[in-house]
Parts: structure tokens; C-alpha cells; sequence
């Protein structure tokens, strides 16, 4: 088989990885595009190992290794969500805001800044406390 | 954990020299012992976070700080000659873990970096405070076992010495930074865990790409066998192994927090509790910084005049981006004292880029000396300064610290030597010492125009720090005001006693290497692979 | 296929060609322009639901990719954790943030032209690069890579220390992943402040 076939699909689909980390809003969908570039780097691995013949086969124990850590950053990546979702009621990249520079100087944003300067607050006098 | 290490001695022997065809690789117990340690001291408190009762779970930061000085103490045998296990069996040879003094000081620096952070954040976990009714605190069993963990992790990175063991060493030293970061369960944690975490994952994606790329020109992931297959790499190959190589330093240079990969910071250590922001700026930045060096100095070695370049320009753009925005900073912002310190971290790393250009342009590993010199430096002192930030709490705002001689003395001091020792002033003289190490390797390396963009740095540097410095001696105009939001009156409460510790021990080694700089400056001249 | 292989083997490199694709290289084309659709499908669509189930085409025609490539195991793997558990999580994930099954309308953001931009420019960059590098490449799929066996005996006989070392990594990710969901009823009460953010909290889970 003619090696560019699958190196141009791996990296055809890593570039519309690229593309749905940079244009999708929902953060589980950019989690979705990333585990598409996770997965165009796996198959170029696993053709690079079989083309290379390689005795030590580092690119499918690499590709083993890149499915465990996927696995593992979309189980946490998750729960992250989960957390911001709860406090923050939103699931979009882009409206998790609050801790940007201008924000903070300016002191004054939407709703759920005033809800966490609150917070910010307590857990000022709680760390005062302790 | 020590049983651990002495049941390792008697092994080593025989095992280290088993037959070299055998199935299984061979396994020297000493030279893992450091990272070994820290990863069971991690499993310990997590066994041990069920079974104890409420009351002493204060044990339990007490346990993890055991392990980590232990896994210390696990340093000691190894220093001398360089131990390489974990070889590979067959004819390739190579090792994926090798103990030299490169590895020694970088785990020195990691496990050394998350001692400290423990001591710092005894007194935030809950289980160490379960009177202050606070909800906020954090759990205690799961956020010792991150921190082990994630110290485990920039222990083993290092050490090693192939591309598979580097990538998921350095997975393993940020995975657990993601929880951390977001473990209050609160509004801004989770931010700062969701900007970290996507960023970062990103970044892995695009590095693990740029490591495809260098396996196929190369034909191995080992650093030495990449280091002679980029060399003799076939013409058609060498673009896609220069981009391979540029894509696989985008990963490094994020956990560096160098220019282009530098937004996530701030947010980040804002969000995050204080100790944990300590942490990341200190032993997240070693684990990229060990990464970053392996990489470029091992395995891409042939290309050193390409990397050199980049890294020069990234070292350049790092510094100016940290220091300007730093500069910037306005006394009423809320946070503000961490918003510095991690603008002024991102400055740092500028800095200790530096030598790793130096090291591409002068084709030798030699200036690499600067960095680890300076990096133990820069995280002694780093994580000194959040401890104080810590200590004296409030909104965080700069113009809290307005005052701090009057309120605290001690604490006053002790930011004031910081600061002093970040911006290279007496008497902070081991700043000093670190920064003229640094600027030497840069002009030893013909890189004349970095150490001048260096020198406009430090100046530039030197304007928020001595402002800060002053501010804690200034007259507390404001002080009525700024008690009544911090809750109390700072000099009112005791200093607890883990965080008393952490600012002794960074106070007292700061002042100890200022007087005799030698004890850090001597990893400079010494061969370090 | 195996004959076809075995007529393509012995020839020289330059007379292969583009022109006379072997069965094989018909199969991974076609998949591969599946899942490529799938993949293109997946980060355009709306339906967020629909999302990932187009990701789910898309991981399990690369798993058909792998055995083409002869890495049975790296395939298995690939349904299983992929198929088997990512997609769900995903799923579960889109269900717990109260994602709407219809059409979303914020599902993107509103810088998609620079988005498209980036992709189409990196697509470009890395396709001359990699046609460029291996114009001349071809690989030889005789002889099996890949089984479990192989696997086997790789993994513990050369990549030991990484295999140990991502046993930590999941566990970090499993205590993480817990400690995150975790709502704070365990040890310790609520406090006010969170009860005004977050009103049904205590009862969601």
C-alpha cells in the first residue's frame, strides 16, 4: 500500500480537528474534535510502524498509549464540564469569561460575575478564617 | 515507602545484570526509586484517606510530606555516576530511564517544589482544618493523591530518555494539575480548570502529531537513536522532521508557558488555590522546562542552529510579553498579587529559555548548566513568594500588601527577600548569580542581541518588584478599609504551622545560597548527561 | 487480497502507481473517504446528538483502517475504549449539560471563517509536507504486525516503564474525575453562597 494514503488521511483529519477545536462553542464538542486529532496521530503511528517494520513496534504501543491517555482526558474533561455547568450554568467556550484580564479590571460584568465576586468574596473569608 | 527502597537494594544487583537477551527488561529499583516513591506515598494516602477517622486527617499531609522526603532522601544514592534501567532487550539498545545529573536535579527541583506545596496547603486541605466550617477547603485524601501523583510525574519525566516514556511522564505531571486546579468545586476553579484542560489537551494533540512525524524520519522514539536517525535521515525526509520537530516543541513550550502558549497562565493561577498555583508555576514549568531541554539537546540535536533560533526568539517574546503585562498591572485589581506573580512567572521562563537557545547555537549541552541553576533558584524563591501571597490572603488585591512591615513583620521580610531575590537585587544575591549564569551562556553562545532584549528585561522587572517591595513598607494609608474586607486584621492570627514551615525552608535556603551561591552554581560547571 | 498483495510484492517501487490501486488500497480509500466525511459531518453539524454519533462512524471506520494496516490489536482497542466507552461518556456528557436533541443554535461560535481558515491552511501545509515526504513510500503488508501476541510481547518487553507510568496516569484521572463530580455533601455543608448560584444543585444526581 502506498504510504500517502493513510498519512494524507491522518493529517486531512487532524486539520478538521483543528478546525472544530477552533469554530465549535459547546465545550463537548471541541472535546470531540480534539479526540479527532488524537485519532488522525494514532492512525499515522500505526502506518508509520508497519512501514518502517519496526522491531521495537514504538508506533502501536505509542497508539496503545494515546488511546489510554485520550481515555483518560475525556473522562476528567467531562467532569470539568460537569463542574463548570453547575456553577456556571453554561456549557459555551465562550461565555466563561470571568477570569479574563479586562473583566477583572473593569469589575463589573454580567450576571454571574456578580455571583462570583460572592463567591470570591467567601472564599476570601473563609481563607481569613482558617 | 523506605521499605520499598531497601527491598530494592538487595535486587539490584543481580537483576541490573541479568542476561541482556532475556523477555523481560531488567529493572534497577535504586535508580526509579524517586519517582517510584512519590507515586506509592500517593497510593498510601489515598488507602490510608479511607481508613483514618475524621479527626486525624490531618495525618495525612503529614504522610505525603514523609513520602516526598523520602523520595528526596532516594536521591542521595544516585548522585555520582549516571544508571540507566529499563533498557531495551534486542539489538537497538538504549535505555528509557537513565539517573544522571541532569535527571537528579530536575527531580530535585520536582519533588523538592511539591514538598514545599504541601507544606503550604496543610492548612487549606479540610481534613487539617474541620472546625473553620468551610466548605470551599479542599478534600483532603484526593488532593494529596494528585499532588503525589503529579509529582510522580515530573519526577519520572527527567529521567526519560524515549519519546513515548517523556509524552505520557508529562501527561501524567498535568493530568492531575487539571483536578487540582479545579478541586474548590467553585465558579473560578472550575474556569481555570476548563481553560487549563482544553488548552493543554490541544496542545498534547498538536505535540503528539509533531512526534508521529519524528518517528517516521527517525525510525525510533529514543532520543540518542532519533538524535543519529535525524542525521542520516534521507533528503525527502527532512522537512517533514523539522516540522515534526517544531510541532513536538509546541507541547513543551505550553507546559513552559512560553509566548505564543502563555494566555492559559493568568487565568489559571487566579482560579486555582494558591499553593496549587505555586505548584504549577514551579514544578509544571520544570516538567516542561526538563521536557523542553531533553528534546532539543538529545534528540534534535542535528537541527541544534534551527531550535536555537526558535527558541532565542520565543525566550525574547516570553520575557518582553511577561514583564510588560506584569508592568501593567494596577494596584485594585482583584487578585492582583497572583495576576503579577503569574505574569512575572511567564516573564521567568523567558529567562530560563535562554541557555536552551544558547545550547542550540553553541552545539553543545553545556549551557544547559544555566537553566537547571537557575530554575532551582527561581523555584525556591517562586514558591517562597505564593507562600506569602498565601499567608496574608485577603481579596489579593496589591493594595492589601499596602502596610505589610506594620501588620506582620516576619511576613513583610520574607516577600521583601523574594521579590528582591526574583528581580536580582542584593540582598537577594542568588538572583543575582543566577541571572549573570544565565546572561553568560547567552553571550558565550554569540547570542549577544538575547542578552541585551535580557538585560532591558531585568530593568523592566526590577519597576514592579521594587514597587511591590516599597508598597510593604509604605505607610498603610487605606488600612481600615482593606481590614475590614480581609475579614481581620492580619497580625491578629497565628501563622499556621505548615505554612510557617514552607516560608522558613524557602526563606532559609534563598538566604543560604545567597551567602554561598557556589552550592547551586557548581551544577553549571559539571557534565550533566 | 493476499494474492493481490502477493502480485503487488515483488515489484520494484517505480512500477507501482497511483493508476493500479491494490484491493487493499481500494478498501482504505473508500473507508478513509467515510470516515473523513464522517469526521467533516461531525464538527459542522447542529444536532449535537448527531454529533457524536457521526464520531462514532468516523473512530470505527479508522478501527477498519488499523486491521487494514494489519494492527488487529491497536483495532480492537480502538472499539472497545472509543466505541465502547468515549462516546457514551460523550453522550452522557452532552444529556447531563441538558443539550438540546434538535437543532442547536450555539453550537458554533462566531469565528468560523477564521476557523476554516486555520483548517484549510493547516490542511494544505501538512498534506504537500507528508505527499512531499513520501511520495516514494510504500509499505509492505505481508507478515502479520499486530496481533495480540505481538502486542504482548512488545508491550512488556520493551515498554514497561510507559506502561507503568500510565497506570497512574488513569488513576489520577479516576480519583480526578470523581472528586470533580462530587458534590460537596460528603463532609461538609453548603454554604449560602452556593445555594444562590446553584438552587437545585443538592438534589440534581
Amino acid at each position: 500500500m502506498h504510504l500517502a494514503y493513510p498519512a494524507v488521511l491522518a493529517v486531512l483529519l487532524f486539520s478538521v480537528g483543528v478546525y472544530g477545536v477552533l469554530a465549535r462553542r459547546n465545550v463537548i464538542l471541541v472535546l470531540m474534535s480534539v479526540e479527532l486529532m488524537l485519532n488522525a496521530v494514532n492512525l499515522n503511528l500505526v502506518a508509520f510502524d508497519v512501514w518502517l517494520r519496526d522491531t521495537l513496534h514504538a508506533g502501536q504501543a505509542l497508539t496503545l498509549f494515546t488511546i489510554t491517555i485520550a481515555a483518560a482526558e475525556i473522562g476528567l474533561g467531562l467532569a470539568i464540564v460537569l463542574l463548570v455547568y453547575r456553577t456556571r450554568r453554561t456549557a459555551a467556550v465562550d461565555e466563561v469569561t470571568a477570569l479574563g484580564d479586562r473583566h477583572e479590571a473593569d469589575g463589573q460584568g454580567a450576571d454571574d460575575q456578580g455571583a462570583d465576586d460572592h463567591e470570591a468574596a467567601d472564599a476570601a473569608k473563609e481563607q481569613a478564617a482558617a | 515507602m523506605t521499605t520499598a527502597h531497601d527491598l530494592g537494594q538487595p535486587f539490584m544487583t543481580p537483576l541490573a545484570v541479568a542476561d541482556p537477551g532475556g523477555l523481560i527488561q531488567s529493572v534497577d529499583w535504586v535508580a526509579v526509586a524517586p519517582p517510584l516513591i512519590a507515586a506509592l506515598a500517593a497510593l498510601a494516602v489515598l488507602v490510608a484517606d479511607l481508613f483514618l477517622p475524621e479527626a486525624r486527617k490531618r495525618l495525612l499531609g503529614w504522610l505525603s510530606a514523609a513520602g516526598l522526603l523520602a523520595a528526596l532522601a532516594a536521591l542521595i544514592p544516585l548522585v555520582g555516576d549516571a544508571r540507566s534501567t529499563f533498557c531495551f532487550t534486542g539489538p537497538a539498545g538504549g535505555c528509557s530511564y537513565t539517573a544522571d545529573h541532569f535527571a537528579l536535579a530536575f527531580q530535585l527541583l520536582a519533588l523538592g517544589g511539591a514538598l514545599l506545596t504541601v507544606l503550604l496547603s496543610l492548612h487549606t486541605v479540610d481534613g487539617a482544618a474541620p472546625n473553620s466550617g468551610s466548605a470551599a477547603g479542599l478534600p483532603g485524601g484526593e488532593y494529596w493523591f494528585l499532588l503525589l501523583s503529579s509529582a510522580c510525574g515530573a519526577a519520572l519525566l527527567p529521567a526519560a530518555r524515549d519519546l513515548a516514556t517523556l509524552v505520557i511522564a508529562l501527561e501524567v505531571a498535568t493530568l492531575p494539575g487539571f483536578a487540582l486546579v479545579g478541586l474548590r468545586r467553585d465558579g473560578r476553579g472550575a474556569e481555570s480548570a476548563l481553560k487549563f484542560f482544553l488548552s493543554s489537551v490541544t496542545a498534547t494533540a498538536v505535540m503528539l502529531l509533531g512526534v508521529s512525524f519524528v518517528y517516521a524520519a527517525a525510525g525510533t522514539v529514543q532520543l540518542q537513536g532519533i538524535a543519529d536517525g535525524l542525521a542520516h535521515a534521507p533528503g525527502q525526509l527532512k522537512p517533514l522532521a523539522e516540522a515534526g520537530a517544531v510541532l513536538t516543541l509546541v507541547g513543551f513550550a505550553f507546559k513552559t508557558a512560553a509566548v505564543p502558549f502563555h494566555f492559559w497562565v493568568p487565568d489559571t493561577y487566579v482560579g486555582a488555590p494558591l499553593p496549587v498555583a505555586g505548584y504549577l508555576s514551579v514544578v509544571g514549568k520544570a516538567a516542561g522546562l526538563s521536557g523542553l531541554a531533553l528534546v532539543t539537546t538529545l534528540a534534535f540535536r542535528p537541527y541544534g542552529h534551527t531550535w536555537g533560533l526558535v527558541l532565542a526568539v520565543l525566550a525574547a517574546l516570553t520575557m518582553t510579553a511577561g514583564n510588560t503585562a506584569a508592568l501593567r498591572q494596577r494596584a485594585d485589581t482583584p487578585h492582583g498579587a497572583v495576576r503579577l506573580l503569574a505574569w512575572s512567572s511567564v516573564g521567568q521562563a523567558g529567562y530560563l529559555l535562554v541557555p536552551l537557545a544558547a545550547a542550540g547555537y553553541a552545539d553543545s549541552a553545556e549551557p544547559l548548566g544555566a537553566t537547571v541553576a537557575y530554575a532551582l533558584i527561581y523555584g525556591l524563591v517562586n514558591l517562597g513568594a505564593f507562600g506569602v501571597v498565601a499567608l496574608v490572603g485577603g481579596s489579593g488585591r496589591l493594595d492589601g500588601f499596602r502596610g505589610l512591615a506594620g501588620r506582620n513583620r516576619w511576613a513583610a521580610f520574607a516577600l521583601a527577600f523574594f521579590l528582591l531575590c526574583l528581580a536580582g537585587l542584593p540582598p537577594g544575591v542568588v538572583g543575582l548569580f543566577g541571572k549573570v549564569v544565565v546572561f553568560r551562556s547567552a553571550v558565550d553562545a554569540g547570542l549577544g542581541w538575547l542578552a541585551v532584549v535580557m538585560a532591558v528585561n531585568v530593568v523592566i522587572a526590577l519597576a514592579y518588584y521594587l514597587k511591590w517591595t516599597a508598597l510593604l513598607f509604605a505607610p498603610s494609608a487605606g488600612e481600615a478599609g482593606e481590614a475590614g474586607e480581609a475579614g481581620e486584621p492580619a497580625a491578629t492570627r497565628r501563622t499556621p504551622a505548615g505554612l510557617g514551615a514552607a516560608l522558613g525552608l524557602a526563606a532559609a535556603g534563598a538566604a543560604v545560597l545567597s551567602v554561598a551561591p557556589q552550592l547551586v552554581l557548581r551544577v553549571v560547571s559539571g557534565s550533566l548527561f | 487480497m493476499s494474492t493481490l498483495l502477493a502480485a503487488a510484492g515483488p515489484l520494484e517501487p517505480a512500477a507501482r502507481s497511483y493508476l493500479s490501486p491494490t484491493g487493499q488500497e481500494v478498501v482504505f480509500l473508500l473507508v478513509g473517504v467515510l470516515v473523513l466525511g464522517a469526521a467533516v459531518v461531525s464538527v459542522t453539524t447542529r444536532r449535537l446528538v448527531h454529533a457524536a454519533l457521526w464520531l462514532v462512524v468516523a473512530l470505527g471506520g479508522l478501527a477498519v483502517e488499523f486491521l487494514l494496516l494489519t494492527a488487529e490489536f491497536v483495532a480492537w482497542v480502538q472499539v472497545l475504549v472509543y466505541l465502547g466507552s468515549v462516546i457514551v461518556l460523550v453522550l452522557f456528557g452532552l444529556m447531563l449539560t441538558r443539550a438540546p436533541i434538535g437543532r442547536s443554535p450555539d453550537a458554533d461560535s462566531g469565528n468560523r471563517p477564521a476557523a476554516l481558515a486555520v483548517g484549510l491552511a493547516s490542511a494544505a501545509t501538512l498534506v504537500t509536507l507528508v505527499v512531499d515526504a513520501f511520495r516514494s513510500s510504500w509499505i509492505d503488508l505481508s507478515g502479520a504486525a499486530g496481533t495480540t501476541r505481538v502486542t504482548g510481547e512488545y508491550l512488556f518487553s520493551h515498554w514497561v516503564l510507559p506502561f507503568e507510568a500510565l497506570s497512574v496516569l488513569l488513576l489520577a484521572a479516576l480519583i480526578g474525575a470523581i472528586v470533580l463530580s462530587r458534590t460537596q455533601g460528603g463532609r461538609a455543608r453548603p454554604r449560602a453562597g452556593k445555594l444562590r448560584t446553584a438552587p437545585t444543585k443538592p438534589k440534581e444526581r
